[in-house]
């Protein structure tokens, strides 16, 4: 009897589980429709402005014909839109993801249509040139400098805080101008090719961008450093007190240390890099790590000051763009250096009139 | 339930703001909130995802929201703008590379019409860094404020953008009825007695506007 009331209670519970994944697998079979459904959707909204597109290069319909079908799909893209963020709750990580990255595309690709068609004004201030007027009168008559400036500059004990040259420089990134920009304590280093570049100024705020197959030696602490549109290029860099940011590298070799490293959108680098906190990295492939190895005359000195450990112990990067969090991500490989050090040496050279920098790499076990 | 209780989780509710932390990476988001929250500033690693830290602030409860700002989860933001009081926007004022995305960040952000009540609050942050654009600067770069306008740096309040230029004119927020302040700060400076007043006087000032707007709301 007893058996026999067990035996109905298993089948019961048995009868229940079987409830319950009946039920997720129809759960999950209206989660992979509502996808399909996006998706479909997508893909609908794509072979329109395809066609839109079209005809703009044939040139068989007239603007304003082209901007309402435009208008029809920037109506269905929204709606879209509002669906996948209704859905959210109901999806998986998984589909949210496939769902906002199809939205990306289509918006994006509707960007790129609607930009053909009715292409934007490249954007500029209207009175830029008056405001930088009355920056450079503010920057010769104290009198008429912001009060907040000279209290910053106070507080900071640093009397050369550069606000005027701020957005010249700004100006001169923007024309894509090929000029190495230095102002006080913020460097800029662009526009090279096979160069070898020196910074021996410590704690400034250092910038390179747009080099090609250049060599940097930047054999002292640094405040922050911004890097950007390189290729093939050595950079050897002392202790970073703030954060390393670093994007659109091609190839190359990284030697630093920083508080927080992050790296965008590089590929087929060695970084020589070391934190107290894990890397991030987006978009990146095929990049090597290891722990950081640079040795110069004063490094030891730096690090200490920059807050930095000597011997930082190795963190695994976070790559954001690798969903998976049990398996290491591809986009990175970790490479053993054991007892390897790297030692730059510096030697000035006196060239009349000036006095020249020689460097001198050296790899030992 | 009775009635006395429904009023007294209305004043509740009134009693709690929710604060959105936002910027591009490496703006200094989580120090900002370390700095405000009294927290070693100097042990400060990238945001995975989100967290949240309450402040008290008078009767005030202040939630902080600090969501991180990498590029692949920016597209996230929007699942927190549902009942935000108030927008803290974080820049790295010497990540001059950066500014346009982050101007085109900001403004994505204001024209969502979930924001569209919500009290700005720009930070101006890393003021000590070598090269850092001043507050002034910031606001100009971020299209926030007319260039013609004559006002103390970091003391400027609603203005309406009338200049921009035309074809650029939906690329902008509505600012019109918004109340926003840029304030220049250091959060990573905890030390430094002016760089702390300035963020504790832009979250006094923030929290001020929340409560005048809710008033007149009412």
């Amino acid at each position: 009897m007893a058996e026999d009331a067990r035996g109905l209670r298993r089948d019961e519970q048995d009868g229940y589980k079987a409830e319950r994944i009946d039920e997720r697998l129809a759960q999950a079979g209206r989660t992979g429709d509502a996808v399909e459904h996006v998706m479909q959707k997508c893909s609908h909204v794509e072979q329109r402005l395809d066609a839109i597109e079209r005809k703009r290069v044939e040139k068989s319909c007239g603007a304003a014909e082209l901007g309402e079908e435009l208008d029809e799909c920037v109506i269905e893209i929204d709606t879209l839109r509002e669906h996948v963020n209704a859905s959210t709750a109901r999806l998986v990580p998984y589909d949210q993801r496939r769902c906002e990255k199809a939205m990306q595309q289509l918006e994006a690709r509707y960007e790129a249509v609607r930009a053909g068609l009715f292409p934007r004004a490249k954007f500029h201030f209207k009175r830029k040139n008056q405001f930088l007027e009355r920056l450079r009168r503010q920057q010769d008559d104290p009198e008429q400098r912001p009060e907040n400036v000279e209290e910053d500059a106070k507080t900071l004990g640093a009397g050369d805080v550069d606000q005027s040259g701020a957005l010249e420089d700004r100006h001169v990134q923007e024309n894509g101008g090929s000029v190495s920009t230095t102002s006080a304590d913020f460097c800029v280093y662009e526009g090279e090719t096979g160069a070898t570049l020196y910074h021996t100024k410590p704690n400034c705020t250092i910038t390179l961008q747009h080099l090609e197959r250049c060599t940097v030696y930047i054999c002292t602490s640094v405040s922050a450093l911004k890097v950007s549109n390189l290729t093939e290029c050595k950079v050897f860099c002392g202790p970073v007190s703030g954060s390393a940011h670093i994007s659109y590298i091609a190839g190359g070799e990284f030697h630093f240390m920083a508080h927080q490293i992050r790296i965008h959108t590089s590929r087929a680098c060695h970084f020589f890099a070391s934190s107290p906190n894990a890397p991030i990295l987006e978009e990146c492939t095929k990049l090597v790590m290891s722990r950081a190895v640079l040795h110069y005359s004063g490094s030891a000195q730096d690090c200490i000051a920059a807050k930095l450990g000597a011997d930082l112990p190795w963190k695994d990067p976070i790559d954001f763009s690798w969903l998976a969090d049990s398996e290491k991500s591809p986009h990175w490989d970790f490479r053993e250096t054991g007892s390897a050090q790297c030692w730059v040496y510096l030697s000035e050279e006196q060239d009349t009139p000036s006095v020249s920098i020689h460097a001198r790499v050296e790899w030992k076990e | 339930m009775g009635l006395l209780s429904i009023i007294r989780k209305v004043k509740a509710r009134e009693q709690e703001l929710r604060v959105l932390v936002l910027g591009l990476d490496d703006a200094g988001k989580t120090t900002v909130v370390k700095n405000l929250t009294g927290d070693d500033v100097r042990t400060v690693s990238p945001t995975l995802g989100f967290e949240i830290r309450t402040l008290e602030h008078g009767a005030s409860r202040i939630h902080l929201w600090d969501v991180g700002g990498q590029k692949t989860i920016r597209a996230y933001w929007r699942n927190y703008f549902e009942q935000t009081d108030g927008l803290v926007w974080v820049v790295d004022s010497a990540d001059r590379m950066r500014l346009d995305i982050c101007r085109t960040e900001l403004h994505t952000l204001l024209n969502e019409e979930r924001m569209a009540s919500a009290v700005l609050l720009v930070l101006a942050n890393k003021q000590d860094l070598p090269g850092a654009l001043s507050p002034d600067q910031i606001a100009q770069v971020l299209g926030l404020s007319d260039t013609e306008q004559t006002h103390p740096a970091s003391n400027v309040n609603a203005t309406r953008i009338e200049t921009l230029h035309e074809d650029d004119a939906m690329a902008y927020a509505r600012l019109g009825d918004r109340s926003w302040r840029v304030v220049g700060c250091s959060a990573v400076q905890a030390e430094s007695a002016h760089f702390t007043k300035q963020l504790a006087d832009g979250f006094t000032w923030l929290i001020d506007e929340i409560r005048d707007r809710d008033f007149s709301l009412s």
